[in-house]
């Protein structure tokens, strides 16, 4: 099922419709838990899993956009498309190939294959790489010795990329007169000009792998205290407290939406409120 | 004593909720709505239909692709600003493809008005309603042969099944479709009324009509137009029609503007068919006229846009009132009227720009001790120095200052000197009916009229150029050059000759996914 545009002449709006298509998910999901070690008091388990996946659009007639970017000189923008032989949401952006040195400004390469600032990114464009995570790990541990308890878990995500709007539209280069500018576009070896426009291209596409230590729990049981409390237990739990990553926004877990006309995109991150760090402090017990 | 009345308010309030969850539910329905039996009227749907054309004409979408995509219009790229992935300049110098967002607005918007219109006809419309239900039709129709060489149409039970693909109606049997359709309606439209000239009328349709009959030998065959010399004749026939009503003249001098004013619906002599902006009624932004092109410290502060190209701007002499006047309106609240500054108002804003409230001169954003001077030169990619300053700024809505809200001038559609125009321009392409020496007074009619000299003889260059200079920034550019055959030659920030594929816009791909009948346009 998918919900189509309808074709004009017709009202403003979408039809569900039984689409022709597939798209077919294929991979490995491998899932391994151990116990480490179970004795004098100690009990140690670990369990990993790992998901391996490619997926591909295909048996579409036309194809269909979506992936709507934001920001000053990016109206109307979409970034991603539906179509045959590539991966859902696929990017589909201008090549960027650097800054001319001698003008300052972005270089793109052509249809033709060309390499040159007179390429002009909306009408040259490509499928550049996909937003679908290909490895999706999950790590988790429990190690507890006597009244002492310690969770953790990891997630991890690999093999996708992100478009970092937020580098785009709000860091760039044209921002200097007024405003502040990222630091990717400060210093550089190649000067780029105050001119030089933002266009959506690979540019800001940049990898999202990470591996995030999502929470870790370390508790205490006391026990009964008295006889007015009772299984008293102490816990300090940390979310969201580091996270590996190359990629230079907030965080690569966050995916602003820019769905167009219906279909959902992935992988944008534009002015993300990021997620928080969290630390509670729990203190159980009954009467 | 507090938390004894909190613990029984929270148990009455159990007690009532498990009383009301016992209870057996019995649904009764208290109003329905059968198929036939709806309480939408034609009058409303009829009201829709028009104001599906206020986005694509008021300077957007179909505006866009026939004024920037020729030498009177240009949307720089300033800095990061009005980048928009390069829409505006592929427009501007000939390169968009299918993918083109304007391609498919545009698309999506004159075929939303055929809908729109088509719909009325299915709600026992009055006989002047389905009329004017169908001209509108045809209009939109008109646009989608004139932009993507084809007209959709949706008939019978496609209508109510949107899952039926629209039919498709290649250039000539759209324009014998529309022909028909305005030869049937005429009759019934009623009869030109320059107030209510938002109401399609028997001139609006004489106006449409011509409009077909001049271009449908370039609908045809955009590279090498054959004018049939029948059709220039009914273009003739149609123009006096409308001349022998009595109900238009040519503006008055210094009355140019009035065409365009926000009590232009009183106002204007010219007017044939418009697009109605009423505050509080309805309407659409029609201030985009003022957004487009106004810098950030005018006033109001636009959006520093658009502008036109200095060889265009030449085209007018000092003394032609069109290229721009102080305006004395009503609906001008402004010191610069009321402390008589008279600063120019509307017209082409070139050279330093003032503060109309305290008549000194305006300076720039960025860096603020800049004098604010609008410049002839302009690139397609300006930065620096003249990224708020590059490129003349033509406006021809004056401003609506006495409204907050809606702003109250009409778009103009047809006027009556775009049909005296159209009558000189069928007799120099062979039509009959109208002489030579009349139309050349017609023409010298509207020049004198806007402070310029007399012409001794017509041709079909000095006839564009007139067209330049009376129907600027109107939405006809593109039209009016591809039936000269000038559309394709290079101008000021378009170098070289563009390919002949452009003479017609490409079929968004967004529709080509959704309509099998649907066949892209020949080299996109």
């Amino acid at each position: 099922m998918f919900e189509q545009t309808l074709a004009q002449p017709a009202p403003a709006g979408r039809i569900w419709v039984n689409l022709d298509g597939e798209i077919v998910n294929k991979g490995v999901e491998i899932s391994l838990t151990g116990n480490i070690i179970r004795k004098n008091g100690w009990n140690w388990d670990l369990t990993g899993n790992a998901t391996f996946l490619k997926n591909s659009v295909s048996g579409l007639v036309g194809y269909y956009e979506t992936g709507a970017l934001r920001g000053q000189g990016f109206s109307g923008v979409l970034g991603q498309r539906m179509v045959n032989g590539q991966p859902l949401n696929v990017w589909y952006l201008a090549e960027y190939a650097g800054i001319d040195p001698n003008t300052g400004m972005s270089m793109y390469r052509g249809l033709d294959g060309s390499i040159s600032s007179n390429n002009d990114p909306s009408v040259n464009k490509f499928y550049a790489a996909s937003p679908n995570p290909t490895t999706l790990l999950g790590i988790s541990t429990n190690l507890s010795y006597k009244k002492f308890t310690f969770g953790a878990n990891m997630n991890g995500a690999m093999g996708h990329y992100l478009f970092n709007n937020t580098a785009a539209t709000s860091l760039g280069i044209s921002n200097l007169s007024t405003r502040n500018i990222g630091t990717s576009f400060f210093n550089t070896s190649v000067k780029e000009s105050t001119s030089n426009s933002a266009s959506p291209s690979t540019r800001y596409l940049e990898k999202g792998n990470y591996l995030k230590l999502a929470n870790l729990t370390l508790s205490y049981k006391v026990g009964d205290i008295g006889n007015t409390l009772k299984n008293f237990n102490i816990s300090l739990t940390g979310q969201n407290l580091f996270i590996l990553t190359k990629y230079t926004g907030f965080d690569p877990e966050v995916n602003t939406d820019g769905s167009t006309n219906g279909i959902p995109s992935l992988g944008i991150e534009y002015l993300p409120y990021p997620p928080a760090k969290t630390i509670l402090l729990g203190i159980n017990f009954s009467l | 004593m507090k938390s004894i009345y909190t613990f029984y308010l929270l148990f009455t309030g159990a007690v009532l909720f498990s009383a009301a969850s016992c209870t057996k539910l019995n649904e009764e329905f208290r109003g329905e709505l059968e198929e036939g039996t709806s309480n939408v009227g034609a009058d409303g749907l009829l009201i829709t239909a028009y104001s599906s054309l206020l986005v694509p004409y008021q300077q957007d979408q179909r505006w866009v692709l026939q004024e920037i995509s020729t030498d009177a219009a240009m949307a720089p790229t300033r800095g990061g600003d009005w980048d928009d992935n390069g829409i505006y300049r592929a427009i501007h110098q000939h390169r968009w493809n299918a993918d083109n967002g304007f391609m498919n607005s545009t698309y999506v918007s004159l075929g939303t008005t055929i809908y729109n219109a088509t719909n009325v006809l299915r709600f026992n419309p009055s006989e002047q309603q389905k009329a004017e239900a169908r001209f509108l039709r045809a209009l939109a129709m008109f646009d989608m042969i004139d932009l993507y060489g084809v007209a959709p149409i949706r008939e019978g039970d496609a209508l109510d099944d949107f899952r039926i693909a629209p039919k498709v109606l290649q250039a000539g049997e759209g324009i014998d479709y529309i022909i028909k359709e305005l030869n049937e309606i005429i009759a019934t439209l009623p009869n030109g009324d320059r107030t209510t000239a938002y109401v399609a009328s028997k001139d609006a349709a004489r106006t449409l009509l011509m409009k077909v009959y001049l271009n449908k030998g370039t609908f045809l065959n955009r590279q090498a137009p054959a004018f049939d010399a029948a059709d220039m004749s009914q273009v003739i026939t149609l123009a006096k029609a409308i001349t022998g009503t009595g109900t238009y003249t040519v503006s008055e001098p210094g009355k140019y503007f009035d065409n365009f004013a926000p009590d232009n619906d009183v106002k204007s002599t010219e007017n044939i068919f418009t697009l109605y902006n009423q505050n509080g009624k309805r309407g659409g932004s029609v201030d985009r006229t003022w957004n487009t092109i106004a810098h950030y410290n005018m006033s109001p502060g636009g959006w520093n846009g658009w502008c036109t190209l200095s060889e265009y701007y030449d085209k007018f002499g000092a003394t032609d009132e069109r290229r721009g006047i102080y305006y004395n309106y009503p609906a001008d609240t402004t010191y610069n009227k009321s402390k008589g500054f008279h600063r120019q108002n509307v017209g082409f804003f070139i050279g330093q720009q003032y503060n109309w409230k305290t008549n000194d001169p305006l300076m720039a954003r960025n860096p603020a001790n800049a004098p604010l001077v609008f410049t002839r030169e302009v690139t397609i990619r300006t930065s620096g120095a003249t990224l708020e300053t590059a490129g003349i700024r033509p406006m021809k809505y004056a401003y609506d200052y006495s409204s907050s809200g809606q702003k109250n001038n009409d778009w103009v559609v047809f006027r009556y000197s775009d049909v005296l125009l159209m009558q000189a321009e069928a007799v120099l392409r062979g039509g009959t009916g109208s002489t030579a020496g009349e139309v050349l007074a017609l023409v010298n009619k509207i020049r004198g009229n806007r402070g310029i000299g007399t012409l001794g003889s017509l041709n079909l260059d000095n006839l564009l150029d007139e067209r330049a200079r009376e129907l600027y920034w109107e939405g006809w550019r593109r039209q009016d050059l591809i039936r000269f055959g000038k559309f394709l030659q290079p101008f000021q920030e378009k170098p070289g000759t563009s390919d002949p594929k452009y003479l017609v816009f490409a079929i968004p791909s967004q529709q080509i996914a959704v309509n099998p009948n649907l066949k892209q346009n020949a080299g996109y």
